[in-house]
């Protein structure tokens, strides 16, 4: 009997992966193999074009990004750092404070849906409304500095200030989709621990900090480690709105050089090569964000 | 049990199969049907020059119904990263309007398809030197030159008499003093006319100028061999700092586009190359007239110098159809249309203002008045005499970034001509040994 089902179960589970066999083959063709195709790349040199033309040159592209002088390592993954701080610290204390704020108010779902538009608009277009505000010559900002009395400020055209212009776009590009899980997470906090806390007498900071916060913490987790991700592969910002990263290489960031190195030079080897290396520093980046979330006590509650 | 689970296996075999082979497949061997070949013609030519090339496909697809040709615009931009995603995935393009400094690269890639010898021979015997040259990649010609540009000065006449010019600036003194003289600025001290401005926004809009001034004090990026750059010059340290001082000394803008302020008369000189009289032509419509041309002012006024850079017609080397395609180049850049001209010449004279570099075309009689006539026109025809030939090393395309990207950090302040000129001279001698 037993050796009956066994051997039913075996089958139900073939029969379970042969179901599955679809997502599997699509999931290899369009991730394992290209991923494990990158990995190859990055030690060789290719141009691009003829599969023929391969040449393995060993350890040679990481050394390239490694060497003294390098600028993948200065600015351009700084730039990729303080780029991916920036929008998330940016949009995250944003988010954390709007959604407190909406979770509160009447017609909770249309503040939402007012703050999630910027997230579904396209990128592309977002960059270039910006880059119509940022104008020195002609942009709605420069024109209100300059009825104040102020000088214009080059937002794109100032090195000093062109990666902190980005940033405010990419921060408030991403205060939606936080506010989306943010709010969510609020609303999941039972009302009995707020009810108990004021029934010992805690006052609206005490339950923010001692109660929301804590309790928040999972959805916290998830937002931080999504946006910074998100933020350290993000280029297109950058792309549509300083074209190539400059002025100089003040806004370039790991997935705008890994873009041209492809596309643009022709170095699939040293793209694939900066590719794994963000990969590197992303993983490493994530694992710490669970380690510190874990320590807290983000499980369940 | 046994047998549903083999049509299973079966069924979703070929199912994910479909689905590889559909996302894998090429376009390489496409084009053919029911005897007629359809070429993708793969360009920079987008919006009004589309426009204004499209009558001679037009008329080639109508005297050629097995042959026909198909427009793939695309912004000069992103032609180099097209050219790139389209090879890569199989998609590849029959023709490519290709820009000279990429040669090296798409040589080192095998992506242009040799020429047949008639094609060769054709383009050696009709072309001038620095057209064949220009075609060319490591000495061997891989298709037809088609817009060979020289830079030269543009100025505005009526802004440069209104400061008292009469002349255009012969030295470069006289540029930054003329220019100097001819900005205003209102009360925020905000520049409303700029003395002179440079071009910017990609590598080669910003190099070029560049490396054009570098040549009237007699300098170079590379050696004649491609093998070392010279950027370690004096000449280079003096020119990047001279270009820098119009920004430093409030006489340019970094934010203001010449591209605009030029044609609304917001900037009175700029440097750049002859096609963009047709582009001015278009925009200023009667204010045109106002434009003028002349030689790059030098150190001493008395040396000329420029930078030459090609395009040129090529033919993919994954096309299936590469026999059609020759043939129809060969038609659009050697027969005789209209007024004696190759649909190529007369699409340059109609989209650019520019000059055919084709002896059969130079020697019509249109061509002769035109340039009898176009004082614009005759200072580039001149300047193709002495400007030197942009050079394309496998990595041209990078070190023209490298460049880019260090006049950039020296114009907006980040850096000074003596720190970045080094840098880049390491950059690009790495780049050189690597290839």
């Amino acid at each position: 009997m037993a050796n009956k089902r066994s051997k039913l179960n075996r089958g139900q589970a073939l029969t379970g992966y042969l179901f599955l066999m679809p997502v599997f083959g699509f999931y290899a063709l369009f991730f394992l193999i290209p991923l494990l195709f990158s990995l190859y790349l990055s030690f060789t040199e290719w141009g691009g074009f003829d599969l023929s033309l391969i040449k393995w040159v060993g350890l040679d592209n990481y050394r390239e990004l490694f060497r003294e002088g390098s600028p993948f390592l200065n600015p351009i993954i700084k730039n990729t750092f303080v780029f991916a701080f920036g929008t998330v610290l940016l949009s995250f204390f944003i988010a954390l404070a709007v959604s407190y704020m909406i979770t509160r108010l009447k017609y909770e779902g249309f503040w939402r849906t007012l703050y999630f538009l910027p997230t579904v608009t396209t990128i592309v277009a977002i960059g270039n409304v910006w880059l119509y505000l940022y104008n020195p010559t002609n942009g709605v900002i420069n024109e209100v500095l300059r009825k104040l009395g102020l000088q214009t400020v080059r937002f794109l055209d100032d090195p000093s200030t062109a990666l902190a212009s980005i940033i405010v776009v990419g921060g408030w590009l991403g205060i939606g989709s936080s506010v989306l899980i943010l709010s969510a997470g609020l609303k999941a906090i039972p009302e009995d621990y707020n009810e108990a806390a004021m029934l010992e007498g805690a006052g609206l900071w005490a339950l923010y900090s001692k109660i929301t916060l804590p309790l928040l913490k999972p959805s916290i987790l998830f937002v931080l480690i999504t946006s910074f991700i998100g933020g350290l592969q993000s280029f297109t910002l950058s792309l549509v709105m300083t074209k190539n990263g400059g002025p100089g290489n003040s806004t370039n960031v790991g997935g705008l050089e890994m873009y041209n190195q492809a596309f643009n030079y022709g170095n699939w080897g040293t793209a694939s090569a900066m590719a794994f290396v963000l990969f590197v520093i992303i993983f490493a980046v994530t694992l710490l964000q669970l380690a510190v979330f874990r320590r807290g006590g983000v499980e369940s509650y | 049990m046994n047998r549903l689970v083999a049509r299973s296996v079966s069924l979703m075999t070929v199912s994910a199969l479909a689905v590889g082979m559909a996302a894998c497949s090429s376009d390489a061997g496409k084009g053919k049907s029911s005897g007629v070949v359809t070429l993708t013609l793969l360009s920079h030519y987008a919006g009004p020059q589309e426009e204004q090339l499209k009558p001679y496909i037009d008329q080639w697809n109508k005297e050629n119904p097995n042959i026909q040709v198909k427009l793939e615009p695309v912004d000069f931009g992103e032609l180099l990263k097209t050219i790139s995603a389209k090879q890569t995935a199989g998609k590849v393009a029959d023709i490519m309007h290709v820009y000279s400094m990429w040669g090296g690269q798409l040589g080192k890639s095998k992506v242009l398809a040799d020429p047949p010898a008639d094609v060769v021979e054709d383009i050696k015997s009709n072309y001038p030197e620095a057209a064949v040259k220009g075609s060319s990649i490591g000495g061997k010609v891989y298709g037809y030159p088609t817009e060979v540009q020289a830079y030269a000065l543009f100025y505005n006449k009526k802004l440069l008499k209104d400061a008292g010019y009469d002349n255009p600036p012969r030295t470069w003194d006289e540029m930054y003093s003329m220019a100097k003289k001819m900005t205003k600025k209102d009360a925020s001290g905000k520049i409303e006319v700029q003395g002179f401005g440079f071009n910017r926004g990609y590598a080669s809009i910003v190099d070029q100028p560049f490396l054009s001034l570098l040549a009237t004090a007699g300098g170079t990026l590379l050696s004649d061999d491609m093998k070392k750059a010279q950027l370690d010059s004096d000449t280079a340290k003096k020119t990047l700092e001279y270009t820098a001082k119009f920004y430093t000394d409030g006489i340019s803008d970094l934010s203001i586009s010449v591209g605009k302020s030029f044609p609304a008369e917001q900037t009175a000189m700029t440097i750049q190359a002859g096609w963009w009289a047709g582009t001015l032509a278009g925009t200023m419509k009667d204010l045109y007239a106002n434009v003028g041309t002349a030689p790059i002012p030098s150190p001493d006024g008395q040396t000329k110098g420029s930078l030459a850079y090609t395009w040129m017609w090529g033919v993919n080397s994954k096309s299936k159809n590469q026999k059609e395609a020759w043939a129809f180049l060969n038609w659009f850049n050697t027969k005789p249309i209209k007024d004696g001209l190759t649909p190529e010449a007369n699409f340059l004279l109609d989209a650019f203002n520019s000059v055919s570099s084709r002896k059969t075309d130079l020697n019509a009689q249109k061509l002769k008045d035109k340039l009898a006539s176009d004082t614009v026109l005759k200072t580039f025809t001149d300047a193709l005499q002495y400007a030197k030939p942009e050079p394309n090393p496998a990595a041209g395309a990078e070190i023209q970034d490298i460049l880019y990207k260090q006049i950039e950090s020296v114009w907006s302040g980040q850096t000074t001509a003596q720190q970045a000129l080094p840098l880049a001279q390491k950059d690009i001698q790495a780049k050189l040994a690597a290839d």
